[in-house]
């Protein structure tokens, strides 16, 4: 185990990918079922 | 008489260490009723693995390889991901999105909560090669099977004490989210009431669901399809109503079944030589850190939207947008009713909750995205 506290930096562009990429996606879900929900309403 | 003797005078105090920790997880199990189908054969296999020369895992004795079964069991059902991803099966046939299908604006607090993962990432980093930091980020979904699966894809050298920490997490949730959401929450906050409306979700939605859910994640991110799309098949399996038996099948026997062998096989891990260094409590101090800041991500964003909206939300229904489903959602309610007693949160925080069980599995797929492929 090294200490690299430069890869801190480095790395926080996952961290914005990452949290951009879960929205996005989950955004997109979120999305689809709002529109499922209005094509069966009333559906049994 | 020497060989009643001589494998007892090979055993090390290092191994003894692990009978103890063996003994720890068997209690939290058994006296505690943490996670008990886990923790119980964790520890039991703790001690198992833990003997001089164990015929439970592979020894080299006399130059001879002996194989033992623990070891067969890990190459069979862990080291390809196969059990993990079994057990999926299992726990999407006992999923129900309908809290989730009704108010689908809940999805994002699964999203928001995902912020520990990719912050201890950044942290790990700094101590771990880049594989294994986002492998030890991932205990942050206090989900088991993720954690497995992304450490083993990344070919992370500390699958055991990844495992026993994210486990472990997930029995501890009762006892780390609380306190983590009373300091970042007022009392004013935490009786925040919210209206639940109860709606119809038709059986065509229900079936759609996992479907689309599947194509959307393997289509943005493609190395999570294997874990979004089990536990999607899993749901379908339960939503479809007429697989029913399959559906029983899959929520009883075959996660049980896996979990029993789960547990016992992740044992084989546990071995003193691997799993007593300094590196293993770095992974769990990880692991705990990545936790709260996952239950504090959650909160903070929670009260950041009710900066803009005119109706608040409960920010403490944020800190249920973790996997450890549906220990989270009723912990939040339970916390409601602490500070009210008519503040039923149940409904939102089980909405969350499950949103944050496919948000951490889709974090743990952008990870393996990310290093497997390196970027997208």
């Amino acid at each position: 185990m090294t200490f690299s506290p430069e890869n801190f930096i480095l790395n926080l562009p996952y961290l914005l990918k990452g949290e951009l990429g879960l929205f996005c996606e989950l955004g997109i879900i979120a999305l689809s079922v709002i529109v499922l929900n209005r094509l069966f309403k009333g559906e049994e | 008489m020497s060989f009643l003797y001589e494998n007892l005078l090979l055993l090390t105090w290092q191994q003894v260490t692990m009978w103890v920790i063996g003994g720890i997880l068997i209690y939290l199990a058994i006296a505690k009723e943490m996670e008990p189908s886990l923790l119980l054969p964790i520890g039991f296999g703790a001690i198992l693995v833990n003997m001089p020369f164990s015929g439970a895992v592979n020894q080299y004795v006399n130059g001879i390889l002996q194989e033992g079964p623990l070891t067969s069991l890990y190459t069979a059902g862990i080291a390809n991901e196969l059990f993990p991803l079994l057990l999926f099966i299992g726990i999407g046939a006992m999923c129900d999105f309908g809290p989730l299908l009704t108010n689908p604006t809940l999805m994002i607090f699964g999203a928001a909560a995902q912020f520990g993962i990719f912050f201890t990432f950044c942290i790990a980093s700094m101590f771990f090669p880049i594989n294994d930091a986002a492998s030890i980020a991932t205990i942050g979904a206090a989900d088991g099977p993720t954690a497995i699966v992304v450490a083993q894809v990344l070919h992370s050298s500390y699958l055991g004490p990844i495992m026993v920490a994210a486990y472990s997490y997930m029995a501890l949730v009762p006892i780390i989210q609380p306190p983590v959401i009373r300091l970042l929450t007022t009392k004013k906050e935490r009786m925040i009431r919210m209206d639940y409306e109860p709606k119809t979700v038709s059986r065509l939605t229900r079936i759609i669901f996992p479907i689309i859910i599947t194509i959307i994640a393997g289509l943005i991110s493609p190395a999570s399809v294997s874990l979004v799309g089990f536990l999607m098949f899993g749901n379908l399996l339960k939503e479809c109503g007429v697989l029913n038996s399959l559906s029983d099948a899959a929520q009883s026997a075959l996660a049980n079944v896996i979990t029993l062998i789960l547990g016992i096989t992740i044992a084989s891990q546990m071995q003193a030589e691997q799993f007593l260094q300094m590196d293993t409590l770095m992974i769990l101090g990880l692991g705990l850190f990545a936790f709260i800041f996952d239950t504090a991500g959650g909160v903070l964003f929670a009260k950041f939207l009710n900066l803009f909206l005119k109706k608040k939300v409960n920010p403490m229904i944020g800190a249920a947008g973790i996997s450890a489903f549906p220990m989270s959602g009723r912990i939040i309610h339970k916390m409601g009713l602490e500070e009210d007693n008519q503040n039923f949160l149940l409904m939102h925080s089980m909405g969350v909750n499950v949103s944050g069980q496919i948000a951490s599995v889709i974090a743990g797929g952008l990870m393996m995205s990310f290093f497997m492929y390196g970027g997208f």
